[in-house]
């Protein structure tokens, strides 16, 4: 080593000599964010001019600089530029993304590529490493707390969670609200996030609004998300494999109280051995018998003191993630190659879910004017779980305290886990539940796309793209017999001790195909000095297939086999359903630009549909947009380090949505009421017409804003204000029954929102070594309902309980109303003179709105050499949510509110009573409820029945990510000859969660799907957080 | 360079609006028919006029005292208290609806005199059906501007009387077509599939629906006697009714498509409510509903003695029944009872089935239950398996009111009135002694029975007619009998002729079990009648008449 180094000394000196005041400075360019060389990176000497090299394939340079070079500038684009100081020796040299740059190309609508500078309207770009980061599985989960203008809830947990995604807020009354979905230029339905290979992903460009997204069309108003998968990389092959393994734990589980067991009297605590409720005499200590005697003569005694099992019944879930990527091109061709296995088991007991995905994408130059790009992705994914979730939740909160529930695992050879066994007789052992219905789900999804580009001059290019995209699954869900012992249902307890599991099985297939193709002219020229003509003419042909056929049976002839072939009863039920829509669009779109800093943009494209009546199925959508940069316009701005760029933007457009899917125009006939019955048909006419003149949703708005740098690039800021107008919605008004129908679908409604989306982003720390960034983003978001139709005032979004998500004219959208105490007019709360008890009142009343007023996302990352450490927050505000399950928590006494006046009697707070002989109400200080236990507590009128008491303030904070990762410097590496990196880290998910006191229940994301957000039940299992670890390594 | 693009633009453009209407003319349904044909609509129109009867009779049920809360369920508010809202019985509203708009797509695809002519005949007849029993529970309903879809989103309300002439005309129509003959070689007949009621158009099923037609118009009548608008009405369209008892229902009008106790869509709807589903798992509404200790005391001797009906009607009847509730044991003649409101512990407990599900087989045998009782064709009563008929009208119903129309006071129609009454009674008993095959099985006739009955309680004018000696205690006898007959079958029409008449007898404001069926949460409280729906509010607010309370009397009631 020593004669090496003396070597070199020696060579550079005789070089020095030789060429007078002349050195060789070398070394490496990578990027910071995955550690890999970037080769073509521009190095210059920044104090003499001409002087200048790029660097290699492997990211290398050399240059020989004169004697007053003292600093090296790098530039690349998509990265910020970096100015070093001349070292000697191998200069190690890693550029920063920067995703904020004017001259940064970003994808928008169409595929089409354009420089931010000409964006008219709002966009975020996440960068792989941001989406990445806490190694989450699903990509929409990723997302949350990165994005103004997003909001994620959970509408479903478990294995593999679904997110509900809104940019901008609810806009379709009853119509899709989600964002669109695109891959590389293939319009996939939105579970593919879920299903999606996080590390596959290039970037993704969120298009906040309808109007960036306009060039679609009748898919545009809900925004897009614009994602590109990684392509190979110049240079040599360049392989990674990593390892992450993450445990899943409960996080926040509602508050359970630990006070009193088992009893269900009203007026008294009475101690009732199989009783779900838990109404009786407080915990002391002493030793109990639970349940009924067995048919052996046994009976369980366990001490009358509470236990943790409630919360110990939840596993500890465990995700193993094994990534695999290859990637290389030459100067023709390019390949990436990606596969990825995801392995998870879930806090639900025997829950489980596994996916495996691959990917192959391409690129090859057949000759200079005529290129292809390509790409296959194969996903498949298998689910193994329970259907009976809220079943199964429910039936823990119907546990007293001390039962000890985890000792209950084995049902099917300790009998007092076993359904004859069980000590409550009400409600089954979960466990039972868990494994008695279940279902197996198996998705494959394929997708491939191919473009080809001819330039047929510098200025004239065509490109045709097709690609497919298709579903196919199948699944068995299946309850299993079970027959109870004579001696159970001979004690004549219950209906759940009395009664027999028949058992049944269903069988569903079905698949979704959808094939595209597309054809574009693009045409780039300067039309006189100093403007520029950017126009896109396009044509597009779209067609979605699907099917789903299923089959079902019940009353199984043997336990454990789920055949529909095998059943007692002799029917088998089955179904089929097929559709086709397709869909036509001719499209424009125009971008002019002046100098460098002016730039109008406008698009056109003409839809038709299949679905919609023949005579209203074309339809138009126009949008434009301008952006104005004013640091490059106004010369005293230009070049100052304070501002460094100040954009202007604004646009307006119409966008669609069509709510409507295959066959809805006309009226059908059905066999219904049990027909055919003995080879002779009976079709009725169904309740539902049309209006022969269905046209899709029109969203018009309008967005205006400004994106800003500062400070040399170290502070940028984005400010941007929407306002849209939603018209037209497609919904089935309730009609009279007497006109022979009860549902017409028609245009009516209209819905406003309005909002702000702020993007602030500091480079508070930079140096060599150092980077410290800190971010946030905030959106305040107002929905209203202007109007329904004409005879509607109100549509339900959800369905069955005490309170409901509505659309309700001139409120926010979406609220909630439901049943609220009677309160008198000073706002106490009435109660019966005689028993104290107040009670609900008889129409619904308003209790909150749902969608959340403030979301505000917080993100840091400091990086140390090879150290990065990243976080985010959010915060949500100014919504209430509706805690659904009272039964679970109240009518068990299971709920720690129950408790909260130790089941005395109480006096109702604030609460007034009707005094006959004045007719007044009267402040009531001394009424106390009939009984602070059972018979309050557990009962419907009173408690139960008033919404009022489950809806909660539904703010949170959260702490979503935390990341720590290390890059192993290269010297560590040592003798590994064919490793290039390795790369170890942690990372964590969900790790807290903040809620105000008053939210006993659950975590506010988690809702009911659709447009019914701010509902939560209990078929989602708690809340979890998520750690773990990652190694990777670079071949 | 120019003419490459724009070959290759207008090329686009072309291909893309030529194909464009080809390509886009994929919307026909593959999944349901969007059109239909009269033959395969007619049962339909039957079928859900026959279940829509089932909202009709849960109805009739709480109101008039046939049924109550079971012990260990909770939550009865308005069957409690009356205090009916618009969300309250709507079933009534809505199934009916529903049934007439099938109806209606038979009349608007089918002529008087057209070769599907008896299709039209018989879909009147159920328009007409569904018709009277939506006037008798809401007054003014929409009739004129109804049934037309788009044409009417808001058709406005008729009033009853209109609604009344224009019902009994049709069904006069109906009755004309039936009685025309077929043409040779054009006429198509109504085969037995495509009417689940009479089996189609023979001779026999022709004169069976022109029976029901003049019951239906028979019923009209005696109800509009009262009714101001109608009196002079009344005296006129008379003239149209048959002059003999042969001219109106002699057998139960019983609707059977085909009712199967092996597939669960095909059970007998009132079966499914109440009894066992396809795996025999019970029904919750069986085992939350019980019968009333009033209904009950015209069965065991309190009021009357009938233990032929009430052995056949509810399960453990007469027998001593001990139930274990909480930690106290209690034991009680059967069948369990309770009195609508009574909720204070220790309340009885239904059973498996419910107590309509009464088990009685001839020969007799246990009680079966689960899938055994769902396939029982030896069972008779009340509740008789999952493969019974569901009854559009009894011929009990039929020779009831005959009997009240031939009083010399009320003179509609000729006729004996006594012997009538006691027609009504072994209708009855001839009703509950039928199996699901709608075959009396009892080896003792049912006139007999009837005399068993008659001279059991030969100290009550209510049975033996010879001891109502005034009108108003002939009245008292004809209505009870119904009161009785319609028992858990057609329970609506007993509270219909409690609002006409007064009877069965209560005592008002009391909280006795026996004395009255108000609720005792209520006891003063019974209403006169429910709400149109809350979606008339909602979406026809222009049109649905919007004075009218539960007080609000109906144009018959007393």
């Amino acid at each position: 080593m020593k004669k090496l180094i003396l070597s070199l000394f020696i060579f550079l000196c005789v070089a020095a000599s030789a060429i007078a005041q002349e050195r060789t400075v070398t070394g490496t360019v990578s990027s910071r964010e995955d550690n890999l060389p970037i080769p073509g990176v521009s190095v210059r000497v920044k104090e003499v001019s001409g002087v200048g090299t790029q660097t290699s394939a492997e990211g290398r340079f050399s240059l020989k600089v004169p004697a007053s070079a003292k600093t090296l500038v790098f530039t690349y684009l998509g990265f910020s530029n970096q100015e070093v100081p001349i070292t000697s020796g191998n200069m190690r040299v890693s550029l920063n993304p920067d995703a904020t740059s004017l001259t940064e190309v970003v994808i928008t609508a169409g595929g089409l590529s354009t420089t931010r500078a000409q964006l008219g309207t709002a966009t975020t770009t996440i960068k792989a490493q941001q989406l990445t980061q806490a190694k989450q599985t699903n990509v929409a989960s990723a997302l949350t707390g990165k994005v103004a203008g997003l909001q994620l809830n959970t509408i479903s947990s478990g294995v593999n969670p679904s997110y509900r995604l809104v940019l901008r807020g609810n806009r379709s009354l009853l119509g899709n609200n989600q964002a669109l979905v695109v891959v590389d230029n293939v319009i996939v339905p939105s579970s593919i996030l879920g299903n999606l290979n996080p590390e596959d992903i290039e970037d993704l460009q969120v298009l906040n609004g309808g109007g960036a997204a306009a060039l679609y069309g009748s898919e545009a108003s809900n925004g897009a998300l614009i994602i590109t998968t990684k392509k190979g990389k110049k240079g040599a092959p360049v392989i990674r494999v990593g390892q992450t393994v993450n445990a899943e734990q409960v996080s926040y589980y509602p508050k359970l109280q630990t006070r009193f067991g088992s009893g269900a009297d009203n007026d008294v605590q009475i101690y009732t051995a199989h009783e779900n409720q838990q109404y009786g005499p407080a915990f002391d200590g002493s030793m109990v018998e639970i349940g009924d005697v067995l048919e052996d003569g046994s009976i369980q005694t366990i001490p009358y003191s509470p236990n943790n099992s409630r919360k110990e019944f939840w596993n500890t879930g465990l995700t193993s993630q094994t990534d695999f990527t290859l990637s290389t091109a030459d100067d023709i061709s390019s390949y990436y190659v990606s596969a990825q296995y995801v392995d998870t088991k879930g806090t639900t007991p025997s829950d489980k879910y596994n996916r495996f995905s691959l990917r192959l994408n391409g690129t090859r130059a057949f000759t200079k004017k005529f290129d292809a790009s390509y790409s296959v992705n194969y996903i498949q994914n298998r689910y193994d779980i329970t259907t009976a979730t809220s079943s199964m939740y429910d039936q823990i909160l119907q546990t007293a305290a001390h039962i000890p529930l985890t000792a209950y695992q084995d049902w099917e050879n300790d009998k007092f886990a076993n359904p004859n066994g069980y000590y409550n007789a009400y409600y089954a052992n979960p466990y039972f539940t868990i494994d008695n219905s279940r279902q197996n789900t198996r998705n494959d999804y394929l997708t491939g796309n191919v473009d080809f580009k001819f330039k047929a001059t510098d200025w004239l290019s065509f490109l045709y793209r097709a690609n497919i995209n298709t579903s196919n699954s199948s699944n068995k869900t299946r309850v299993n017999k079970f027959v109870l012992s004579a001696y159970t249902k001979s004690l004549g307890l219950s209906s759940l001790k009395n009664n027999d599991i028949p058992g049944s099985v269903s069988d569903g297939e079905d698949y979704a195909t959808q094939l595209f193709s597309e054809f574009q002219a693009n045409i780039k020229k300067e039309l006189v000095k100093d403007v520029r003509l950017d126009l896109t003419l396009g044509t597009s042909l779209r067609n979605n297939t699907a099917k789903n056929v299923g089959v079902a049976a019940s009353g199984l002839t043997f336990a454990g086999l789920y055949n529909v072939a095998h059943r007692l009863a002799a029917n088998v039920t089955g179904s089929e359903s097929n559709s086709t829509v397709r869909q036509q669009g001719v499209y424009g779109d125009l971008r002019l630009g002046y100098k460098d800093y002016l730039y109008l943009h406008a698009s056109g494209r003409n839809d038709w549909f299949s679905t919609l009546p023949i005579a209203s199925r074309s339809i138009f959508y126009p949008s434009v947009d301008a952006s104005f940069i004013v640091t490059n316009a106004v010369e005293a701005l230009k070049n100052n380090n304070v501002l460094n760029t100040l954009k202007l933007r604004a646009g307006y457009s119409t966008v669609g949505n069509v709510n409507l899917g295959a066959y809805s125009l006309l009226t059908t006939f059905g066999q219904s009421g049990g027909y055919p019955y003995n080879n002779n048909p009976g079709y009725a006419i169904s309740s539902t017409i049309y209006n022969p003149n269905l046209k899709p949703e029109k969203t018009n708005g309008f967005e205006g804003g400004f994106d800003a740098e500062l400070w040399n690039n170290r502070i940028t800021a984005s400010v941007t204000y929407f306002n849209t107008r939603t018209v037209d919605q497609i919904v089935p008004v309730n009609i009279s029954a007497a006109s022979g129908f009860s549902t017409y679908y028609t245009n009516t409604g209209e819905v406003t929102n309005e909002g702000l989306e702020n993007t602030l982003n500091i480079v508070a720390f930079r140096n060599r070594n150092w980077e410290i960034n800190v971010g946030g983003n905030y959106t305040f978001n107002t929905n209203k309902v202007v109007s329904i139709s004409n005879d509607i005032s109100r549509l339900a979004l959800s369905s069955g309980g005490t309170a409901q998500t509505y659309a309700q004219a001139g409120m926010l959208y979406p609220v909630l109303l439901g049943s609220a105490f009677q309160r008198d007019p000073e706002g106490r709360i009435i109660v019966d003179a005689r028993t104290g008890y107040p009670s609900a009142t008889q129409s619904i009343q308003y209790l909150g709105n749902t969608s959340p007023k403030h979301i505000l996302g917080l993100n840091t990352s400091v990086n140390f050499k090879g150290l990065r450490l990243a976080a985010v927050a959010e915060y949500r505000g100014g919504y209430a949510i509706f805690n659904s399950g009272a039964d679970g928590f109240e009518f068990s006494g299971s709920g720690e509110r129950t408790v909260m006046y130790n089941r005395e009697r109480f006096v109702v707070p604030n609460s007034s009573y009707l005094d006959p002989a004045t007719n007044t109400y009267i402040a009531n200080t001394n009424i106390t409820v009939r009984d602070g236990g059972a018979g309050f507590w557990s009962q419907s009128s009173p408690n139960r029945a008033i919404a009022e008491n489950y809806v909660t303030n539904g703010a949170y904070w959260k702490i979503r990510e935390i990341s720590l990762s290390y890059q192993l410097p290269a010297r560590l590496l040592g003798d590994l000859k064919y490793v290039k990196g390795v790369n170890i880290s942690a990372q964590g998910r969900n790790l807290f969660l903040f809620v105000p006191k008053e939210n006993l229940y659950t975590d506010p994301d988690y809702t009911l799907g659709n447009n019914a957000i701010g509902i939560n039940t209990l078929s989602q299992t708690p809340p979890t957080r998520f750690f773990g670890g990652t190694v990777t390594l670079t071949f | 360079m120019r003419n490459i693009l724009k070959v290759a633009v207008l090329g686009a453009l072309v291909i893309a609006s030529s194909s464009c209407k080809k390509y886009l003319d994929v919307n026909e349904n593959p999944n349901n028919p969007t059109s239909s044909t009269p033959n395969i609509v007619l049962p339909q129109a039957i079928l859900l006029t026959a279940n829509s009867t089932t909202a009709f009779d849960d109805f009739g049920g709480w109101v008039a005292g046939y049924k109550a809360n079971a012990g260990g369920y909770g939550g009865f508010g308005t069957e409690w208290t009356y205090q009916y809202t618009t969300a309250n019985y709507t079933g009534m509203w809505s199934g009916a609806f529903n049934a007439i708009n099938q109806a209606n797509f038979v009349l608007s695809n089918t002529s008087s005199d057209g070769p599907l002519k008896y299709y039209n005949a018989m879909a009147r007849i159920m328009k007409d059906y569904n018709y009277q029993r939506l006037v008798d529970q809401y007054g003014d309903v929409p009739y004129s501007d109804a049934g037309q879809g788009i044409a009417k989103l808001s058709p406005k309300y008729d009033k009853y009387d209109a609604v009344y002439k224009a019902v009994y005309a049709d069904l006069d129509s109906a009755i004309a077509i039936l009685n025309s003959p077929a043409e040779t070689n054009v006429t198509v007949n109504v085969t037995d599939g495509q009417d689940p009621l009479y089996g189609g158009s023979t001779a026999a099923g022709k004169t069976k629906w022109v029976q029901l037609a003049n019951t239906i118009k028979l019923k009209m009548l005696v109800r509009a006697r009262k009714a101001t608008e109608l009196a002079s009405w009344v005296t006129t369209a008379k003239a149209t009714l048959p002059t003999t008892s042969a001219g109106y229902l002699t057998d139960d009008a019983i609707v059977n498509p085909g009712f199967n106790a092996n597939t669960a869509s095909q059970f007998n709807p009132k079966w499914s409510t109440n009894a066992w589903d396809v795996n025999g798992t019970a029904s919750g509404t069986g085992l939350s509903r019980m019968p009333t200790p009033w209904i009950l005391s015209f069965y065991n001797g309190v009021k009357l003695t009938d233990p032929d009906r009430g052995k056949a009607s509810y399960a453990s009847f007469g027998a001593n029944v001990t139930q274990t509730i909480g930690l106290t044991t209690i034991t009680f003649v059967g069948p369990a009872t309770n009195q609508l409101g009574y909720d204070v512990d220790p309340v009885k407990r239904s059973v498996s089935g419910s107590y309509w599900y009464s088990g009685l087989q001839i020969p007799a045998a246990t009680r079966v239950t689960g899938t055994n009782a769902n396939k029982n064709q030896n069972n008779v009563g009340i509740l008789k398996s999952a493969t019974m008929g569901q009854v559009l009208m009894l011929a009990a119903e039929s020779y009831l009111l005959q009997a009240e129309a031939s009083m010399p006071s009320v003179n509609l129609v000729p006729g004996a009135t006594k012997s009538l009454f006691e027609s009504g009674i072994t209708a009855s008993m001839t009703y509950l002694y039928k199996n699901s095959a709608n075959s009396y099985i009892n080896p003792t006739p049912a006139a007999t029975l009837k005399d068993t009955y008659v001279a059991a309680n030969n100290t009550s004018y209510l049975a033996n007619f010879d001891l109502a000696t005034t009108d108003e205690q002939k009245l008292e006898a004809i209505i009870t009998q119904k009161y009785i007959a319609v028992n858990f079958i057609n329970s609506e029409e007993g509270y219909n002729e409690f609002r006409r008449t007064g009877y069965p007898r209560i005592v008002q404001g009391s909280t006795v079990a026996t004395e009255t069926f108000a609720s005792l949460k209520a006891p003063n409280d019974l209403p006169a009648r429910v709400l149109y729906p809350a979606t008339e509010f909602q979406v026809n607010a222009e049109n649905v008449p919007t004075d009218v309370t539960t007080k609000t009397k109906l144009f018959y009631a007393k």
